[in-house]
């Protein structure tokens, strides 16, 4: 969803004031386009308590998960050169209408250093930019790789004058939206330039280095290369020439700064310049990068699709292009031919053949067999199975984007069932202890994969790769809630609005609430897929929400119990006792009026309450069964009256016989002995 | 020894107490038991054709033919004790009707008592359907109409109560919603 960038909202004018936190005032009727920070829109913010202050707050999309678990660490950064984020919170947007995440940071008081990249401006002087970014620049990238930050929104519309002299230059915002998600192929590295946006991942700080040499390019040029390009035609051109020809082209470049291009667009991770390397280039030292290696060619080219192709990579690349058709070649060994002509490294077969023979699994598929190949033929590329791109440390950040797309969530899957992340680990010359992280992560997520159930599956498995990702759920489809302390207050806000409830806990949010805190609610969210007894999966999703209320909101919410309550209106009927259902009515109205869930659930689903009534009914049904039998033993003897008339008559005539037949006894007795 | 076998002694001791005290009986007071079986005749045939289980017509005709004989059992006792004095008796007309007319007045019991029953049991069971009609209607007012199980409504009445009952709850939790709204 892309924000609305101006303060406009169907041709009328917003104005007024949002106030975040009771900390931030947010000026609807002051937009800030010139510093927006895609796809995050600015609007001046000022302090509650009056105090001056530059800052800005950033609206941002409030589809993409923002950066939250980063920012206490940036505010505490000690640093000048990046707009720091004060505070971040989620508010009402009347511009949109409805709750978006806004991140509050420091205001520049200068102009973008580029108004956009499509632009020409005057190219940089060299000391300039020396003095002004790359030193700065270089102290930031080694302060924040020192704490595993990352930048990854390194471009030159993304970064300030400070001042509005222009002597100082400050990078811009980085936590209001997924790392890389804005930047331009071209500002990428070829492998996570390969990678869908959302799939880019964190990286490290070699990537950030990489941005912040074409960044420098373009300042040194006055202009983007290869503006004109598309994405994949830059990562063509970068796989063809390497990235530093690709970029540097027919550029006037001085020596001084092509010893930093070239250590900087460096395509080998490993012979990158790093921040140290970097520091020492500002201080004079100077430095001998090492020329990019160049890449084996083969001695004939390989032909697919039309196409001539003389490297694996560039070869991988195009079988990801054209997906179906890699198959063939494949299959038919016209590869495994062409390797074996036309390279002398053994390595690399051995690799293409175990990708495409598994001992463990014969009979792969067809797209699992091109991944694997792809992934032999590029190690260093990231992730791709059909449409599906991304680098090892992105792919839980993309299944998160795209959680509702039914064909990425196949891809999906198969990656995790094929485990294709383990295969690319397998197949890298080394891995960072972040990349073997996400490995071991994938691996535990992918026990819950094909788990049906409330609480796991793929939306489960997108929750916990993805700490910032934004509850899916359509509850909650105009809220934003990150952490499970959220949810509540968000359910409060709805209820306080009139929203009706048909649901409290849905697939997404059992998804959500069982990877923010499996331990506690795992019985309530088995009960939650109750088929039998519909009021069983109503009442564990409120035992859920109040295990939520005691043990992290820990606060009243009084609108939302009386919409639980209504809610729970049919569950009384459980009680079969008009009376018990009277009392428990009466009992929801008090629990109520205190907001506590848990007082819901105790009225409704006291289970003495419930055994009480049931052996109670269980009584009463024999009672109404015995008088049935009775009132037929009446229509009985009533349509035999006769029969029983004379009966009963003879067995009185009996009696009354045998109690006169006394009384005269008697009186016979006595009247005999006196006279 | 089980009470069964028990019983069975007992029942079995006084077969035995009859068959040997009763002859003895009789022929120690054999006069009046002369006459017991001329005067109670009637009680005797009544025995016999009645088929009724525990004998009741020929109870209710007995006991009074009993209190008819009992005047003129205490006249020979009082008097002369024999044989002779039983055939005197018997030969008097008025001591025999007395002794038949009691039995008679048994027999009268006996087919009175019936219209007398008839017309109390219309009052009865009159009396007990209300009593029934109350309890369930009781029953269902608690437990609602699912208290009846298999058993249909039965009458008009009661299917009218369970429709009121419904309404009643309607109208219960539309109020109270009411209430619950500012």
């Amino acid at each position: 969803m892309a924000l609305n960038p101006s303060e406009s909202n169907g041709g009328d004018t917003v104005s007024g004031t949002v106030t975040l936190k009771d900390k931030f005032n947010i000026n609807l009727g002051a937009a800030l386009p010139s510093y927006d920070v895609a796809p995050a829109v600015a609007y001046r913010s000022t302090l509650v308590s009056g105090k001056k202050q530059s800052l800005m707050a950033l609206v941002c999309d409030p589809q993409l998960p923002i950066r939250a678990d980063k920012i206490p660490t940036l505010q505490m950064l000690d640093t000048r050169m990046l707009l720091k984020p004060h505070d971040w919170g989620v508010s009402d947007w009347p511009i949109e209408n409805r709750r978006c995440p806004i991140v509050i940071v420091d205001r520049p008081l200068g102009p973008r250093v580029m108004p956009s990249l499509d632009t020409h401006i005057s190219p940089m002087n060299e000391d300039l930019i020396t003095r002004l970014l790359i030193r700065p620049a270089a102290e930031f990238l080694e302060l924040i790789g020192n704490k595993n930050l990352t930048h990854r929104a390194i471009r030159p519309d993304n970064i300030f004058y400070r001042d509005v002299e222009q002597t100082r230059m400050v990078l811009g915002d980085c936590s209001s939206s997924p790392p890389a998600i804005a930047q331009p192929a071209v500002f990428e590295t070829i492998e996570s330039g390969m990678a869908l946006p959302v799939g880019r991942g964190d990286g490290s700080s070699t990537n950030d280095l990489y941005s912040l040499g074409v960044t420098i390019l373009s300042l040194l040029i006055g202009h983007v290369p290869m503006a004109k390009l598309t994405d994949e035609q830059v990562i063509e051109e970068k796989l063809t020439h390497g990235s530093y020809k690709a970029l540097v082209g027919r550029e006037r470049v001085s020596l001084t700064m092509m010893e930093v291009l070239r250590g900087l667009l460096n395509d080998d991770p490993k012979e990158r310049w790093a921040t140290s390397d970097l520091v020492f280039w500002s201080d004079g030292l100077r430095q001998n990068p090492k020329p990019r290696l160049i890449p084996n060619k083969a001695n004939r080219p390989f032909v697919f699709n039309g196409n001539a192709y003389q490297t694996p990579r560039e070869l991988a690349n195009a079988f990801v292009k054209n997906w179906d058709a890699a198959v063939t070649p494949i299959k038919d060994g016209s590869l495994n031919v062409w390797l074996r002509r036309g390279f002398s490294d053994e390595a690399l077969i051995e690799t293409v053949n175990d990708a495409m023979i598994d001992p463990v699994v014969a009979d792969r598929a067809d797209d699992a067999l091109v991944a694997r190949v792809c992934i032999a033929l590029d190690p260093d590329a990231p992730l791709r199975y059909r449409k599906l791109r991304a680098t090892v440390e992105g792919l839980g950040m993309l299944i998160g984007h795209y959680l509702e797309d039914d064909d990425m969530r196949d891809s999906f899957a198969q990656v995790m069932r094929e485990q294709l992340y383990a295969y690319w680990q397998r197949n890298q010359a080394r891995i960072s202890e972040a990349q073997q992280k996400f490995v071991a992560d994938y691996d535990r997520s992918r026990n819950n994969l094909d788990r049906i159930g409330l609480g796991l599956g793929v939306e489960r498995v997108a929750y916990d790769l993805n700490s910032n990702l934004p509850c899916r759920s359509p509850i909650l489809t105009n809220d934003y809630v990150i952490e499970a302390d959220q949810l509540l207050p968000a359910l409060e806000h709805l209820a306080t609005s009139g929203v009706e409830f048909s649901s409290l806990v849905d697939r997404n949010m059992a998804a959500f609430l069982a990877s923010k805190m499996e331990r506690h609610v795992q019985a309530d969210l088995r009960d939650l897929d109750n088929k039998v007894d519909l009021h069983v999966p109503l009442i564990a999703s409120v035992k859920i929400l109040s295990t939520l209320q005691e043990r992290v909101a820990k606060t009243d919410f009084v609108d939302l119990a009386g919409a639980v309550a209504t809610m729970l209106g049919p569950s009384v009927e459980r009680f079969h006792s008009r009376t018990v259902r009277k009392r428990v009515r009466d009992g929801l109205k008090k629990a109520t009026r205190t907001g506590r869930l848990s007082h819901l659930v105790g009225t409704v689903n006291d289970p003495r309450n419930v055994a009480a009534d049931a052996e109670a009914f269980k009584q009463a049904s024999a009672a109404y069964a015995q008088t049935v039998m009775e009132d037929q033993w009446v229509e009985y003897e009533k349509t035999n009256r006769e029969y029983f008339a004379r009966e009963k008559g003879a067995q009185m005539a009996a009696t009354v016989s045998g109690v006169i037949t006394c009384i005269a006894s008697v009186l016979i007795f006595v009247f005999m002995m006196l006279f | 020894m089980s009470e069964e076998q028990q019983a069975e002694g007992t029942t079995k001791g006084r077969t035995i107490i009859a068959w040997v005290v009763a002859p003895l009986v009789c022929i120690a007071f054999f006069p009046t038991f002369l006459l017991m079986v001329i005067g109670m005749a009637p009680s005797i045939v009544a025995y016999i054709v009645d088929v009724r289980p525990g004998k009741v017509t020929a109870r209710a005709i007995g006991y009074l033919n009993f209190a008819g004989c009992l005047p003129y059992a205490f006249n020979l006792w009082t008097g002369k004790n024999t044989i002779t004095g039983v055939i005197e008796l018997v030969f008097d007309p008025s001591a025999l009707m007395i002794m038949y007319s009691s039995a008679a007045a048994g027999w009268m019991l006996v087919f009175l008592m019936s219209p007398i029953m008839s017309a109390y049991l219309v009052v009865r069971h009159e009396a007990k359907r209300h009593a029934i009609a109350s309890r369930q209607e009781a029953l269902v007012k608690e437990w609602g109409p699912e208290v009846r199980g298999r058993h249909p409504a039965t009458s008009s009445k009661q299917q009218q109560d369970s429709v009121n009952i419904k309404e009643d709850e309607l109208i219960d939790s539309v109020a109270s919603k009411e209430r619950e709204q500012p």
